[in-house]
């Protein structure tokens, strides 16, 4: 917390150092000594040039130890601590991850699910589900905050889903990975080939994922898809979106098309529907952009949720203490050797 | 220091000397002053009987054989025996004896004793003391007083803060400035003579009658719980390093070669030797040396 404290520490250890350096007393100056004459030969006998170099190594065990027990110290003065941005409203989202599995999206999913996986070790107590979809929807994961499981299933997610469509036709592509993504995305295509992104049944069947209903909680929907409709959905994206409004989920919307003949008025029936009803809506032309995107849903939900950020912090001092404490026993072991 | 203390000196010797122990080593001192002196043209006595201990090359042959009974020949005893106190004054001697006592202080009761038998028979004493910076001479005279001052004088050199040891200045001094024969008695520690001292000593041998008295010292290892440091060499030994008993078999294994090597030096020189440990072995030591003496008389 206080980093400049470990230096000021050193600092302090390093001149008190210094200074009993020249305060020591004068070898010849010192008192009660017996002075024996012809003594000369004593450093040259065997047993006291090794146990000479016994004790030099005693003593520089004794400064390392020693700098060891002053870094330690300086730590602790600083205060080690973890520093958490921490806010209760914001444990209490749900939040839906509601993706367009169509070929063209795959890109961007994959962005979305690394990005969630990034932020989920700052979650605690937010629950998070996965649904994919195209002709039909397939959920991976419910409503869960069971983070192992939701971290396997995310990663396995983002490796799956990280397929580059275009490898299919030059035929470069890993027949491992393809077979994953087919079994991955099973159950996403069973209205059959002629139909795809449904985008409206795949959000209200997102929307439906929501329970506990009597309880306070903020629910809400990361919708990504390029809303490049084919086929005759149950619900049109409107209907789709009343029905979410009406079960209070916000919804976020990630458009992620490429530019085509229809691609304008898809982007905007997108919009309009997603703004009608109090929504935000992105644009990620750019799969690089989505990160930046999760991390706008994020704040604003922070802002929604009035969810003022309380900073959290917990002292860490154990790691440090640990180290003070077997420095200084190896330094009392080592000084006690070398006085005895 | 005032008449009182001055005689306290050789009185103090006195007091620790008994009478039978003077009488001896006075007649030892006797004996070995007998055998600087014969046959040196000396102002011829008398004749005498032979008895045990008398010089078997005083016997006078023709003499014998005309009485049939082993007839000597017998000198005045010089009234002017001379004899040569040659001390070590370097720092060395202030050091620490085996018994934690000075080793000044035994240097100094030796000198005493030598000073007191010598006072007793009359004989003079000269004085040369030094060490590698300072000479000291004192020329020969007999009497209390100048034994006592010449005692002080001794006393005096003695310190920690004196120059080193340096044996060979001592010993040509005594060889140039004392052409008479005379018995020198050197006063050094139990580490000299050292080889580098051997031709002065042999130089000193054909001209005088020599004895030594090696001051032992104290082993740097004999106390654990003590500091020590040698005077001519800083050691300063860390308290880690002490009192090992490794390190104190090989420390007394060391001076022990190192006296056995002196003596050997000695002995190849004809010198007789004594080292003095305390006072009271220094006494015996010293009339043991005289009596070892090939022409002691009874």
């Amino acid at each position: 917390m206080h980093g400049w404290a470990l230096w000021v520490v050193i600092g302090v250890v390093v001149a008190m150092g210094i200074l009993g350096w020249f305060a020591r007393k004068p070898k010849s100056e010192r008192r009660n000594v017996t002075w024996v004459a012809n003594a000369g030969y004593l450093p040259t006998l065997p047993s006291f040039r090794s146990r000479l170099s016994r004790y030099k190594l005693l003593l520089s065990v004794v400064a390392v130890v020693l700098l060891g027990t002053t870094v330690a110290a300086g730590f602790l003065v600083s205060r080690p601590v973890d520093r958490q941005v921490r806010s209760e409203e914001l444990a209490t989202r749900d939040i839906v991850l509601c993706l367009d599995v169509s070929g063209s999206m795959l890109e961007f999913d994959t962005e979305v699910v690394e990005r969630f996986l990034e932020l989920l070790p700052s979650f605690q107590g937010e629950r998070i589900a996965l649904s994919i979809w195209n002709s039909t929807s397939r959920t991976v994961f419910p409503l869960t905050d069971d983070y192992q499981l939701v971290e396997e299933e995310l990663r396995y997610a983002a490796e799956v889903l990280d397929f580059d469509v275009d490898s299919l036709s030059d035929w470069s592509f890993d027949p491992g990975h393809y077979d994953r993504l087919i079994d991955y995305l099973t159950g996403t295509t069973g209205m059959g080939d002629n139909e795809s992104s449904l985008v409206g049944d795949g959000l209200a069947t997102c929307g439906l994922m929501f329970d506990e209903q009597e309880t306070e909680r903020s629910r809400s929907i990361i919708l990504a898809t390029d809303n490049q409709l084919l086929g005759n959905p149950v619900y049109t994206l409107a209907e789709a979106g009343d029905l979410i409004a009406e079960r209070q989920i916000s919804l976020f919307g990630i458009y992620a098309g490429e530019s085509t003949a229809s691609s304008a008025a898809e982007e905007k029936e997108y919009r309009d529907v997603v703004q009608a009803h109090d929504g935000l809506f992105f644009e990620a032309s750019d799969p690089n952009l989505v990160s930046q995107v999760v991390d706008q849903i994020a704040a604003q939900q922070a802002v929604d949720l009035d969810a003022d950020s309380d900073v959290v912090i917990t002292d860490r001092p154990e790691r440090y203490f640990a180290w003070l404490v077997v420095a200084l026993a190896v330094y009392v072991l080592a000084v006690w050797r070398l006085r005895t | 220091m005032g008449p009182a203390s001055s005689t306290s000196r050789l009185a103090k010797v006195r007091a620790r000397l008994d009478l039978p122990t003077v009488r001896r080593a006075s007649g030892l001192l006797e004996g070995r002053h007998r055998s600087i002196y014969s046959g040196h043209g000396q102002d011829f006595d008398e004749m005498a009987l032979y008895q045990f201990g008398d010089d078997v090359s005083d016997i006078d042959w023709k003499a014998t054989a005309s009485t049939g009974q082993p007839v000597i020949r017998r000198f005045v005893r010089d009234s002017n025996l001379a004899m040569v106190l040659a001390i070590d004054t370097g720092r060395n001697m202030a050091a620490t004896a085996p018994d934690g006592s000075r080793k000044a202080d035994l240097a100094v009761f030796a000198a005493e004793v030598i000073c007191y038998l010598a006072r007793n028979r009359g004989d003079t004493v000269a004085l040369v003391a030094g060490d590698d910076e300072r000479t000291v001479q004192i020329p020969a005279r007999g009497g209390g007083s100048h034994m006592e001052m010449l005692l002080r004088r001794i006393d005096a050199m003695f310190d920690l803060e004196s120059p080193p040891s340096n044996l060979n200045r001592v010993l040509d001094r005594v060889l140039t400035w004392f052409t008479r024969k005379s018995l020198v008695v050197i006063i050094t520690d139990e580490a000299r003579p050292e080889p580098e001292h051997e031709l002065a000593l042999k130089r000193l041998r054909t001209r005088h009658e020599v004895m030594v008295v090696q001051i032992a010292d104290r082993l740097p290892t004999d106390d654990p719980n003590e500091v020590i440091d040698d005077v001519d060499t800083p050691l300063d030994i860390p308290e880690f390093l002490r009192s090992r008993k490794d390190l104190v078999s090989e420390a007394e294994e060391y001076a022990t070669r190192r006296r056995l090597d002196a003596a050997a030096l000695l002995r190849r020189r004809g010198v007789e030797s004594v080292t003095a440990t305390s006072e009271d072995q220094l006494i015996d030591a010293l009339i043991d040396i005289l009596r070892r003496q090939k022409r002691v008389r009874g």
